[in-house]
C-alpha cells in the first residue's frame, strides 16, 4: 500500500504545469511571377490583394518595312500587353506600352529562413522564328532593353535571346524584383517575306 | 466593477506592494495547470505575402489563452506576478497581449519577462483570458516550434 501511495503522489506532481505552450508554424513558401498581363483580386499585394492565374500569352511584334529590311538598324517592337502598374503596390512602373512596347516582368520568392539557395528566373526560346513556308530568322535577332521608373539599375539585365534556356537572373529570397522589357528586332539579315513567330516562356524556379 | 476601475485598483495595490516588498523577495514558478489555448497550432502569416521593395519580412500570429494561475500558496500576501517567454530559435519573438482587466496588458521579448500584476493576492486561482499577438522576422522562424510561456511570482520571504 505504501508503494502505491507514492506512485499516486508522483502522478499528481507530474500533472502540475509550470508553463504553457503555444505551438506555431513558420511562414508559408510562395512563388510569384507575372509576365505581361496578370490578375489580382483586391488591388495589389500591399492591399492584401490575391493573385490569380492569368493564362494570357502576350505578344511582341513588328512589321518590317521593305525599304528597311536587313539594314542593320534595330527596329522597336510593339506589344499587346497593357500593363503599366506594378502588382506590388500599383506604382506606375512601366512606360505606357502603346508607345514604349514595354512588357512588365516581376515576381518574388518568399520563404522562411536566412540560408538556402535563391530562385532562378530563366527564359526558354526556340532557336528560330519560323514562317508558314518554313523560312527562319535566328532568335538572336530579338533583343531587349530593361528599365523601370525610379529604378537605379535594371533588375533584369538587358540582353538578347540565345535560343534554348537562358538564365536571366538569380532571385534573392524574400526580395521583390521587376523590370519593363522593351524588345527590338536587330534587323541584320535579309529574310524572305512572311510572318515569323516563336514563343518565349519565362520560368521562375525555386530550389 | 468596470474594467477601468479594476485597473485603477490594481495600480493602487501595486504602489502599496512595491513599498511592502523588500529587496530580498523570493521568486517562484506559478502552477498554471488548466491553462488552455484557443487553437492547437497558431499559424504565423507573412504581414505582406510579397516582400516588397523595402523587404518586409514580418510574420504575425494571434491566439487566445485562457489562463488559470494557482496562487493559493501566496494568498493575502503582497506579490508581483510576471509573464515570461523562454528564448526562441533564431530571431527574438515579440509577444504582445491584451487582457480583460485582471492582469495588465503588455509585451515581452523571448528571454524576458514583464510585470502583469502587482498587489495583494486575493484569490487562490486567478483566471484571465488574454489575446496573445506574436510577431517576428519570418526569415528567422524557419520551422514549427512551441513557444513556452510561464509565470513567476515574487513575494517577500
Amino acid at each position: 500500500m505504501r508503494n502505491l501511495g507514492l506512485v499516486v503522489l508522483q502522478a499528481l506532481c507530474l500533472a502540475h504545469a509550470h508553463a504553457y505552450y503555444v505551438p506555431i508554424t513558420a511562414g508559408v513558401r510562395a512563388l510569384f511571377l507575372q509576365v505581361g498581363e496578370g490578375t489580382m483580386t483586391g488591388g495589389s499585394f500591399f492591399t492584401i490583394g490575391v493573385p490569380d492565374n492569368n493564362a494570357t500569352i502576350n505578344t511582341v511584334s513588328l512589321a518590317v518595312p521593305a525599304a528597311a529590311l536587313g539594314s542593320g538598324t534595330p527596329l522597336p517592337m510593339s506589344t499587346d500587353s497593357p500593363v503599366i502598374i506594378s502588382p506590388l503596390d500599383l506604382f506606375a512602373f512601366c512606360e505606357p506600352p502603346a508607345t514604349s512596347g514595354q512588357v512588365y516582368v516581376g515576381g518574388f520568392y518568399r520563404v522562411p529562413g536566412t540560408t538556402g539557395a535563391a530562385a532562378t528566373l530563366s527564359v526558354s526560346t526556340p532557336p528560330f522564328l519560323t514562317s508558314a513556308n518554313g523560312d527562319t530568322i535566328p532568335i538572336q535577332q530579338i533583343a531587349w532593353t530593361s528599365s523601370g521608373l525610379s529604378d537605379h539599375a535594371p533588375t533584369i539585365p538587358s540582353g538578347a535571346f540565345t535560343g534554348g534556356t537562358q538564365t536571366l537572373r538569380s532571385v534573392t529570397r524574400n526580395f521583390w524584383f521587376e523590370s519593363c522589357l522593351a524588345f527590338r528586332y536587330l534587323n541584320t539579315q535579309i529574310t524572305p517575306p512572311g510572318t515569323f513567330t516563336g514563343r518565349a516562356t519565362f520560368t521562375l524556379t525555386a530550389p | 466593477m468596470n474594467m477601468s476601475r479594476r485597473h485603477a485598483l490594481l495600480t493602487g495595490f501595486g504602489v502599496a506592494a512595491s513599498l511592502a516588498l523588500p529587496a530580498g523577495a523570493s521568486t517562484y514558478r506559478v502552477d498554471d495547470t488548466g491553462t488552455v489555448t484557443s487553437q492547437p497550432v497558431t499559424p504565423m502569416r507573412w504581414r505582406r505575402l510579397a516582400p516588397g521593395r523595402a523587404s518586409d519580412n514580418t510574420v504575425e500570429g494571434s491566439v487566445t489563452v485562457a489562463l488559470r494561475l494557482h496562487l493559493a500558496p501566496w494568498l493575502n500576501r503582497p506579490a508581483r506576478l510576471y509573464m515570461a517567454l523562454v528564448p526562441t530559435e533564431g530571431e527574438q519573438m515579440l509577444a504582445t497581449w491584451r487582457t480583460q482587466g485582471r492582469l495588465l496588458p503588455g509585451s515581452v521579448r523571448a528571454g524576458g519577462r514583464t510585470l502583469v500584476f502587482e498587489g495583494t493576492v486575493r484569490e487562490p486561482v486567478l483566471q484571465e483570458n488574454i489575446v496573445l499577438d506574436l510577431r517576428a522576422d519570418g526569415r528567422s522562424v524557419e520551422r514549427a516550434q512551441a513557444l513556452q510561456f510561464f509565470f513567476e511570482i515574487e513575494v517577500s520571504p
